[in-house]
């Protein structure tokens, strides 16, 4: 009322503006409350912890089925069609249970063909046994060595025929050297008569050294004669010898070719015993073991493969949990260590312990890993999870692995400090650098200048950067 | 004539003064890109001038609602300020209306040299008194509180000054007669000195409120604590991408200085007369 009366007892202006004073205020008043309400919203809500000591636990997720330790395969002749399955993967079986029925006419019809092949290969085999005996050439040998023998006794007859002339001439010479010897001792011959018997011996020298050419020219005939015929023989004997080396090679290929139609009986006889004693059996495919079928590689009007028909387990012999894990969680994954399996539609997990660890037949870098179960009745083929645990040595700092922030420089963590600014002691998130010696699904191992005391920012209902106000939640 | 061509010269004499309010008002609805644009060769050191149009190209409200909306910073740096100025000025009534009163009317032989004391203590800046304050306010253990900004304000000579040429215009003859009637010197301040001195206690208020609205070094030298601050000190505190931001909080912050001066805008200009005329 007061406040009313001097208001209205002021000048316009200065009433407008006292008025105005106060809604701005009030205006302002209101203003701040709102601001603070936004405020609530826009500061991230966080929720934290604080480091704790103790050691990590890796732990190794892999999902697998149970398999047999042994496992007996049933196999059919490829190429036969399937009239009747009497088993079904899962289904238990005892031995001599009939599994399938083979088409007994196919079978038929495939003997007989396979009888006709038989006889076709033995009729060949027999053909080829029947072999043309080996022609030596010996002729050219020995006409070429009855040459040589010619010619060397035709260069002896020549060289005594020869020598029998040069001999005959030699006592021509001589004999009308003694002649006009003894003309000329007579003294009483006439001049005529001494160019006579001159002239003879000259004649008779001539006939000497004719003579002599002759047996030179016979003797060098004679041996070129010798010459070519041992030319002759040494053509004759390479020409032999290529021929003797083209009649082993022949002689070998025939073998080879003996022995594989050899083979090729054997198989055709195997194929018809097979056949018979498919025919036999009426076509019925039986289970060689007691057991649980695997597996069924067909179906109802396919045909046989060659490949086991079916796979049977021998559950008396134990099972094993199969599965694969990655080469990551291997390190974690030791023989010998302990496994917990928990099988599908079970609630309880079983113990087993891993039984082996090998490289996977694939070589994409993964591990077979084996369970071994405890003795009970367990179904091959029943999927299941396999958890193996492994503690590590203790660790002064954990966190939770949702605390740990990495960027280009590192990983750090976003402490929650308070810092006094214009709206009194705030909580900020404050970058901590830190290092992350080992890490397990849930927990890191860290290092870093980490206190106590301090809270680490694992979480908020919004997400939070360096210098961000925030409220624990 | 005479009257309108004196009348146009000072309107535009009168605008040079208006071209900062305008540009801040205008920079105030301008969005962050387009002050970025026009500030770049002064904010990033770019080629050319800078550029403030007086209309934004696309105005927005989006820096105020910021300001009011989403920075609690900036209502608690503005209740700090109503926290050390309110005081301040009520304690400068307070205290300097009665020692107005005492060095304008009881007759006593110091009383010129106590005026001229606080004279001179009026004509030293802050600057000067600063470091004797500092000493004073952290020998009582008041250094780091709105007291330390709050007691040297409420003892500020400046307003005692301007109330004694109130109460100095305050006719004697009529002391002395309330006097006669059996008034004593309290009765008289109370009943007489107070309500003829309003005009006077009003502009020294205004004034004060407006001298301590905008203070900076008071707050800088005695309040460490930041959340202390008045608003005074968010303006300078804001970087230059958020110049938006500075200039809408330049406008609110000028909006109760405005409007407390119109308020007192009566006074204070009785107060101008009265300091500049004699009896």
């Amino acid at each position: 009322m007061e406040m009313g009366k001097t208001l209205a007892a002021m000048p316009s202006t200065q009433r407008t503006a006292a008025k105005y004073l106060g809604g701005f205020f009030a205006v302002m008043a209101l203003l701040t409350f709102l601001s603070r309400a936004a405020d609530s919203f826009t500061v991230p809500v966080v929720t934290a912890e604080k480091i704790s000591g103790g050691s990590l636990e890796h732990r190794a997720v892999a999902e697998g089925s149970l398999y047999p330790v042994s496992q007996a395969a049933v196999f059919a002749p490829a190429g036969y069609r399937i009239l009747a399955l009497h088993a079904e993967p899962g289904g238990r079986v005892s031995e001599g249970d009939i599994l399938a029925e083979l088409d007994v006419t196919q079978i038929q019809e495939q003997l007989d063909a396979a009888r006709e092949e038989l006889q076709k290969l033995r009729l060949g085999a027999a053909a080829n046994a029947v072999r043309a005996p080996g022609e030596t050439d010996e002729s050219g040998i020995a006409a070429a060595e009855r040459a040589i023998e010619r010619a060397k006794a035709d260069m002896e007859a020549a060289e005594r025929e020869s020598q029998l002339r040069v001999e005959t001439a030699r006592g021509d010479v001589s004999a009308a050297r003694r002649f006009r010897r003894e003309l000329r001792d007579m003294g009483e011959a006439s001049d005529q008569e001494l160019d006579e018997a001159r002239n003879a011996l000259r004649k008779q020298e001539q006939a000497l050294e004719e003579a002599y050419l002759a047996r030179e020219a016979a003797l060098e005939a004679a041996r070129r004669a010798i010459e070519d015929a041992e030319i002759l023989l040494e053509r004759e004997k390479a020409k032999a010898g290529r021929a003797a080396e083209v009649d082993a090679a022949d002689e070998r290929r025939a073998a080879l070719e003996r022995e594989a139609a050899g083979v090729d009986i054997r198989l055709a006889q195997q194929k018809v015993s097979e056949l018979e004693a498919l025919l036999e059996t009426g076509g019925i495919v039986t289970a060689g073991t007691a057991g649980v079928v695997m597996k069924i590689s067909g179906g109802v009007g396919s045909l046989t493969t060659g490949e086991s028909l079916f796979v049977l387990s021998d559950s008396t012999a134990g099972v094993l949990f199969r599965t694969s894990v990655k080469v990551d969680d291997l390190k974690h994954i030791r023989r010998g260590n302990p496994a917990s399996i928990v099988l599908t539609g079970e609630r309880y997990a079983i113990d087993a312990v891993i039984e082996s660890v090998s490289p996977t037949a694939n070589g994409d870098g993964d591990f077979d890993v084996a369970a071994v179960l405890p003795d009970g009745s367990w179904e091959p083929g029943t999927s299941g999870k396999m958890t193996v645990t492994r503690k590590t040595a203790s660790y002064p700092m954990r966190l939770s692995n949702g605390a740990v922030r990495k960027d280009q420089n590192g990983h750090f963590v976003l402490v929650i400090r308070e810092v006094k600014g214009v709206l009194g002691n705030v909580t900020v998130a404050e970058r901590v650098d830190i290092g992350v010696l080992e890490q397990d699904g849930s927990r890191c191992a860290v290092e870093g200048p980490l206190e106590q005391d301090d809270w680490i920012i694992i979480g908020g209902n919004r997400p939070v950067s360096v210098g961000n106000r925030v409220r624990l939640e | 004539m005479k009257k309108t061509v004196v009348f146009s010269a000072l309107c535009l004499l009168s605008l040079l003064i208006w071209i900062p309010l305008c540009m801040l008002i205008s920079g105030s609805l301008m969005s962050s890109g387009e002050i970025a644009k026009n500030l770049s060769p002064v904010l990033e050191g770019k080629s050319g001038f800078a550029a403030w149009p007086l209309m934004p190209r696309y105005p927005t409200f989006r820096a105020y609602v910021e300001l009011l909306l989403d920075t609690p910073e900036f209502f608690v740096m503005f209740w700090n300020s109503c926290a050390l100025v309110f005081p301040v000025v009520f304690g400068q009534i307070a205290v300097g209306a009665p020692a107005a009163w005492a060095l304008t009317r009881p007759r006593f032989r110091q009383r010129k040299i106590l005026r001229m004391i606080y004279i001179a203590l009026m004509l030293l800046p802050f600057q000067v008194t600063m470091v004797s304050n500092y000493l004073v306010l952290d020998a009582f253990g008041l250094l780091g509180s709105r007291w330390a900004v709050i007691f040297p304000g409420i003892f500020s000579p400046f307003p005692v000054f301007i109330m004694m040429r109130f109460f100095s215009a305050i006719p004697e003859s009529l002391l002395e007669a309330s006097a006669l009637d059996g008034a004593g010197p309290v009765r008289c301040f109370l009943s007489i000195g107070l309500p003829l001195g309003v005009p006077g206690i009003l502009s020294a208020s205004v004034l004060g409120f407006l001298e301590y609205w905008s203070m900076m070094e008071q707050p800088l030298a005695f309040l460490g604590d930041k959340s202390l601050w008045p608003l005074s000190l968010y303006l300078p505190a804001i970087s230059a991408d958020k110049a938006g931001l500075s200039l809408a909080a330049s406008i609110l912050m000028l909006l109760p200085a405005l409007l407390i001066f119109l308020f007192g805008q009566h006074y204070l200009e009785q107060g101008i007369q009265a300091a500049g005329t004699k009896e």
